[in-house]
């Protein structure tokens, strides 16, 4: 019995692959629908799996460090802490360092306990004691973090070297009345600095100063604001104005540094084999049991964990991710490209199924042969694509504004992150609806067969249109249900914040995929209309262009058995997406414009070395640079947070910042700006703040920390903000703007200058007279101060936000990656359905031409029907993709942008738009004519007999 | 021979089968005169359609000449052909071959509107048409909505549709009842003879045939038997066996001829009868 089912089974499969050879055309197109599907989802999900796994690879890789412990009432601790961390598999390495106080300066002046107030207010102001930050360690901590720092000389503090900051060697050359150069041997003190909170005001106390002669200045610094964790340990601020200090020449001092109880930080970094080891999502959960093992054991010490950026970056791919719902058109169209091969697959192979049931074959068995047929073309269709699918993810965020980048290529190549389970997942699920799909087809049609009367045959055809409808309508409804509360949750949620969540981005996800559901639907009944209203009742038009021959025109178009006009809906439903996607990428690309704007702040975004502000003058000398104006920066406390404070003319910054309204949280900004600028200590502080405090305009603010030597001062508030151009959201948290983690807040210029004793600046934004040009103007402030960039691609490309930027790719690549796929699909479709018709029209031609109709005009005709056909279903199809784009994309956003600080717009590609039936129609053309020509060569016998 | 419309001269034509050649043709040789009706008689298979298709040129022959209005076709271009096909030459073919997308009025249309007519007047004369085969009920069905016979009638109406001078019909009355049959002969008799056409048919039918001016028969490839027909006194047995065996036709008539039922419009041409050629 079984024996027999094998040859029976034997035999369906060579007769289901010489089935397959015979009909090379057509499997060929449904390998092409399933590749194409599945290399779209699949490659999505294997470009934001791998990048992920990539970008926290590189981001573990090139940390400074990952932890850092800190310990200054205990210090007794940090040796058994040692001990642990030597212990502890999950470390790779750590280093130590003490924080703590230098002067220089005090030579003569014999002191062990000293009161050092700021230099001016010191008994002796003609020949002040220099107080600055001290960060005491060693060598190889320095090898890992010189890339937070700007370095003129060496970054190296061996043979008795020290490293001074830019800040710090300024004052010591006005102390010294010298200029501090590289080289220069200076004697220092090292001690502890206890801050009177009362007072602002600090003291050296309760520690015994240890006195070093013959320091070699081997570097002159300045800090790049960045991730790093010894910045977060230290603070820029403190590192902005300070020494580095060799740790091994403290000598027998280490012994006073414990008695004394000054901090003692270790810098730990884990081991990246040992901490991905159990997977990327176990990463962020092992830190946080390292930290919380040694809180527990220790309890006085305080660590911290690098995980909340870890986290944000981990959270920006798995936004990244939803992207796979722009594939979903693809998706769709190679779905609808199947379904159609296979109606015309069955309508093909009629006879050879009238013929195998002649031959005894049941409604199974012929079943079962088709279905091996399929089968074995999906398994090669599956296949394809998931090789072709590496290919794709790999190219993905290989290109770059800047070109094709190959090393990140390789590395994609290298090291994919194939989701096993995924890819079985979505072949099963597309071989389920299409398999399932011609099962029923095939099934239907074998069974129509066997119906002999026409009046019986009528009544199926009609129950067939009653299901199509009835399934219709049930699935529009449940899509239309499914849509409402999707959007209700979406609205929802975008509107929560400036910064899009994952749960934003993951419902904009689902309101894409059910909108495009809907399109399918509603373009079945555009389809409708454009077929059975719109291209018929051309009549006056087909007269006047080929005269009385419109009669075969009219013909066509009215037809029961569409063939032709059933690719309107295929054409419908690809210029549809089409105009999405030519609306959304060049929606995009402007909306990433009016973003650079932003993020550079002004025409020209001018970030130097630490200079006195008034290089604004020297700037503006230039030639066609019209104002500019200082930002400079520090930072203060407000309400325990750190906040960056920016000293600004706010008035010429209201002139050159490129503002837009959403950087307002009231109407009458630019009028707060005014009032900023007259009031000499306000301040404008960020929307959200404010709520947080609960505080209005004239509110008085509290900031403390600020330097200057006054611990505490307040600020009378004139304005409330949401952006700042050139400085992100006043809020912070904005990782593509790639900013720090802080807010800001806006001072009045003069206040910083006078009262927090700060005039140098890094940062400059210009604006620039209109046709100017650009690179001159660059050139001459290169010129003018060497070292200096002029709108950087990035800002501060230390942060998290350029890791995300290594492998996320802008999202423009995505719609020309479904443009591309889209267009194939619809080529081929076109070709076969022309094909497939003109074969099916090749007795009636013929009869035409024994009527004496030329080959010539035939093919005219057949060349008007087409352009008649696409250019009307694609302007169907073009007008619904307005309307589809236009609804959905206020609510898809999310998946767009990462925030929405500047208000998305859609921006309409006119030219493109209109340019799409033009290009489809004429590669419909060209797709076709080889088959034209070769069914208008045919001989008139033969095709009569056809 | 200056009357003949149509000139047929040794035409060879031969199939390449897979098994090899199969030679259907092997030097037929006849001619149509002017307002003729000449039936063209054979067993199934024996090539009757086949040399239909050559003289309305979709069929290329191996060897021989065929002449229409005295131009050789083999000098014809394609263009002339299909011209020809549009204004001259009409044919009913066995199959009927109508457009399955038209209606009835449509497939007949579908001639007048290729030879230029306008939409308005080529469906006036369609409607013309359809009554004259008797089918006007019928315009608005589509080929798979009719009979057979229907189906034969509109194909005639088409063929017709320009008033063809030659009018090659592939067994025109097959599909029809006796009645209808008959009535088509009076169609094509009348044709000929208010509108100067000559008729080229093929038929099974002995009393279709026996209308004819003159029947050929076409044996072994070769149009073996040349008769005048004598309407008057058609042996109508003895026709009936052409069908099987073409040779009894070299015997004498032995029984009455049988009259026909409708006289015709159109004075049979005496002649005596030739013996076949061998
Ligand atoms: N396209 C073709 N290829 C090969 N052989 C053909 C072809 N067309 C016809 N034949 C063969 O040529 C011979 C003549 O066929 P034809 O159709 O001319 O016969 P017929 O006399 O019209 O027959 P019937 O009375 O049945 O219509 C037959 O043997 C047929 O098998
Ligand atoms: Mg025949």
């Amino acid at each position: 019995m079984s024996s027999k089912n094998n040859v029976k089974f034997r035999f369906l499969f060579s007769l289901a692959f010489k089935n397959i050879l015979s009909h090379k055309r057509h499997m060929v197109i449904i390998i092409f629908g399933f590749t194409i599907s599945i290399s779209m989802l699949l490659s999505v999900n294997l470009w934001s799996n791998t990048s992920e796994d990539l970008a926290i690879n590189d981001f573990l890789g090139s940390q400074d460090f990952q932890a850092y412990i800190f310990s200054a009432s205990q210090p007794e601790d940090i040796d058994e802490i040692i001990e642990d961390l030597d212990e502890n598999v999950l470390v790779d390495f750590y280093s130590t360092g003490y924080s703590t106080a230098a002067l220089f300066n005090t030579e003569n002046k014999n002191f062990t306990t000293y009161e050092v107030l700021p230099e001016s207010s010191q008994t002796d102001p003609n020949n002040p004691v220099s107080l600055t930050n001290a960060f005491i360690t060693g060598q190889e901590t320095l090898d890992r973090i010189s890339f937070v720092f700007n370095v003129e000389g060496n970054f190296t503090i061996e043979d008795n070297g020290i490293l001074l900051s830019f800040r710090q060697a300024q004052e010591l050359s006005s102390i010294y009345d010298r200029d501090i150069q590289i080289g220069d041997v200076l004697n220092l003190s090292i001690s502890k600095y206890i801050p009177n909170p009362a007072y602002g005001e600090i003291y050296l106390s309760s520690f015994q100063t240890t006195y070093y002669e013959d320091y070699t200045v081997k570097g002159i610094f300045t800090v790049n604001e960045g991730l790093s964790i010894v910045q977060s340990a230290l603070s820029s601020e403190v590192l902005s104005d300070s020494i580095i200090f060799p740790i091994t020449s403290l000598g027998s001092a280490e012994a006073t540094m414990k008695t004394n109880e000054v901090p003692y930080v270790l810098f730990v970094k884990f081991d990246k084999e040992e901490i991905t080891k159990d997977g990327l999502d176990e990463v962020v959960n092992k830190m946080q049991l390292f930290s919380e093992t040694i809180k527990r054991d220790y309890p006085t010490t305080y660590i911290y964990i690098i995980e909340s950026t870890l986290t944000s970056l981990i959270n920006a791919y798995s936004r990244a991710s939803i992207s796979v719902v722009l594939m979903i058109p693809v998706i769709l169209v190679g779905i609808v490209m199947t379904i159609f091969t296979i109606n015309i697959i069955v309508e093909y192979r009629q006879e050879e199924v009238a013929l195998l049931r002649d031959r005894g074959a049941d409604t199974f068995q012929i079943l079962l042969l088709f279905i091996i047929e399929f089968l074995i073309v999906a398994f090669f269709g599956i296949i394809l694509g998931i090789a072709l699918s590496f290919i794709i993810s790999a190219l993905i965020p290989s290109f770059s504004a800047s070109g094709f980048n190959g090393a990140t290529f390789r590395a994609f190549m290298r090291e994919p992150s194939f989701s096993f389970g995924f890819a079985i997942g979505i072949s099963f699920t597309l071989l389920i609806i299409l398999v399932g799909y011609a099962s029923l087809k095939i099934w239907w049609e074998i069974s129509l067969r066997h119906k002999s009367s026409e009046h019986e045959l009528s009544a199926r055809r009609k129950m067939e249109r009653n299901i199509f409808l009835g399934v219709n309508i049930g699935v529009v409804t449940i899509v239309v249900i499914a849509l409402i509360f999707v959007l209700i949750d979406t609205i929802r949620n975008i509107q929560e914040s400036q910064n899009f969540s994952l749960a934003s981005t993951t419902s904009a996800g689902y309101t894409f995929l059910l909108f495009c559901f809907l399109l399918i639907f509603v373009g079945q009944l555009i389809s409708y209309l454009v077929t059975d209203k719109f291209q018929v009742s051309l009549k006056g038009l087909y007269r006047r262009i080929v005269f009385n021959e419109a009669f075969f025109l009219i013909n066509s178009f009215k037809r029961k058995d569409k063939k032709l006009n059933s690719m309107t809906f295929a054409v419908i439903l690809v210029s549809t997406f089409v105009a999405f996607s030519l609306i959304s990428a060049s929606s995009v690309t402007q909306n990433q414009m009016l973003e650079a704007d932003y993020k550079n702040g002004a025409d020209m975004r001018i970030i130097t070395y630490p200079v006195d502000s008034s290089f604004k003058n020297n700037l503006s000398q230039i030639d066609g640079i019209n104002e500019v104006v200082a930002l400079s920066k520090t930072t203060g406390s407000i309400a325990y947070d750190d906040y960056t404070v920016v000293g600004v003319d706010s008035i010429t910054y209201s002139r050159i910042g490129k503002w837009d309204d959403s950087s307002f949280a009231e109407d009458n900004s630019f009028e707060n700006l005014k009032i900023l600028h007259e009031t000499y200590a306000g301040v404008i502080i960020s929307h959200p703040l404010a709520e947080r405090l609960n505080l209005t305009i004239g509110d008085d603010i509290p900031i403390v920390n600020l330097p200057g030597g006054i611990f505490h001062r307040s600020f009378v508030i004139t304005g409330i903000f949401n952006s700042a151009p050139g400085l992100g959201l006043l809020d912070g948290r904005n990782i593509e703007m790639l900013q720090q983690n802080e807010g800001i807040v806006l001072i009045n210029e003069e206040f910083m200058k006078t009262e927090l004793e700060i005039s140098s600046c890094q940062l400059f934004l210009a604006s620039v007279f209109p046709d100017e040009n650009s690179t001159r103007i660059t050139n001459e402030i290169k010129g003018l101060l060497s070292n200096t960039q002029v709108n950087p691609e990035l800002i501060n490309e230390q942060f998290i936000g350029s890791f995300i930027d290594t492998y996320i790719p802008n999202v423009r690549v995505f719609f020309y990656v479904q443009l591309i796929a889209i267009v194939l699909i619809i080529i081929v479709l076109i070709i076969m359905f022309t094909d497939f018709t003109l074969n099916q029209r090749t007795q009636e031609f013929a009869i035409n031409q024994t009527m004496g109709k030329s080959t010539r005009t035939i093919s005219k005709l057949l060349v008007i029907e087409l352009i008649v056909i696409i250019l009307s279903a694609s302007i169907g199809g073009l007008l619904l993709g307005l309307v589809f784009t236009y609804a959905s994309f206020n609510l898809i956003t999310p998946i767009l942008t990462s925030h929405n600080i500047i208000p998305y717009t859609i921006n309409l590609p006119i030219l493109e738009i209109v340019l799409t039936p033009v290009v489809l129609t004429a590669m419909a053309l060209v797709g076709v004519l080889p088959s034209i020509i070769k069914y208008g060569r045919e001989k008139i016998i033969t095709a009569l007999r056809n | 021979m200056s009357s003949a419309v149509l000139e047929c001269k040794d035409v060879f034509k031969q199939y390449e089968l897979r098994s090899g050649p199969l030679e259907v043709l092997k030097g037929v040789t006849f001619d149509l005169k002017k307002k003729e009706l000449l039936a063209i008689v054979g067993i199934s298979g024996s090539g009757k359609t086949t040399l239909l298709n050559l003289l309305f040129g979709i069929d290329t022959m191996t060897e021989g000449h065929i002449k229409i209005d005295g131009k050789d076709i083999s000098d014809m271009s394609k263009d002339d052909f299909r011209l020809f096909r549009r204004d001259k030459v009409g044919m009913i073919f066995q199959e009927f071959y109508l457009i399955p997308s038209m209606t009835a009025i449509e497939n007949v249309m579908a001639p007048l509107i290729i030879a230029g007519k306008s939409e308005q007047l080529a469906l006036t004369k369609a409607y013309r048409l359809l009554e004259r085969v008797e089918i006007r009920p019928m315009a608005n069905k589509y080929p798979h909505q009719l009979s057979n016979g229907q189906k034969q009638r509109v194909a005639i109406a088409r063929a017709i549709a320009n008033t063809p001078k030659i009018l090659i019909c592939d067994e025109p009355t097959r599909a029809l009842d006796t009645t209808l049959g008959d009535g088509i002969m009076d169609l094509l008799e009348e044709l000929i003879e208010n509108e100067n056409i000559a008729v080229i048919m093929t038929t099974h039918d002995p009393q279709v045939a026996a209308r004819a001016d003159r029947v050929l028969i076409i044996r072994n490839g070769k149009l073996v038997e040349e008769k005048i027909v004598d309407k008057e006194s058609f042996d109508f047995r003895a026709a009936k066996a052409i069908y099987r065996d073409p040779e009894i036709v070299k015997k004498e008539p032995t029984s009455k001829p049988k009259t026909k039922k409708k006289a015709s419009t159109k004075e049979a041409k005496k002649s005596s009868k030739n013996s076949k050629t061998s």
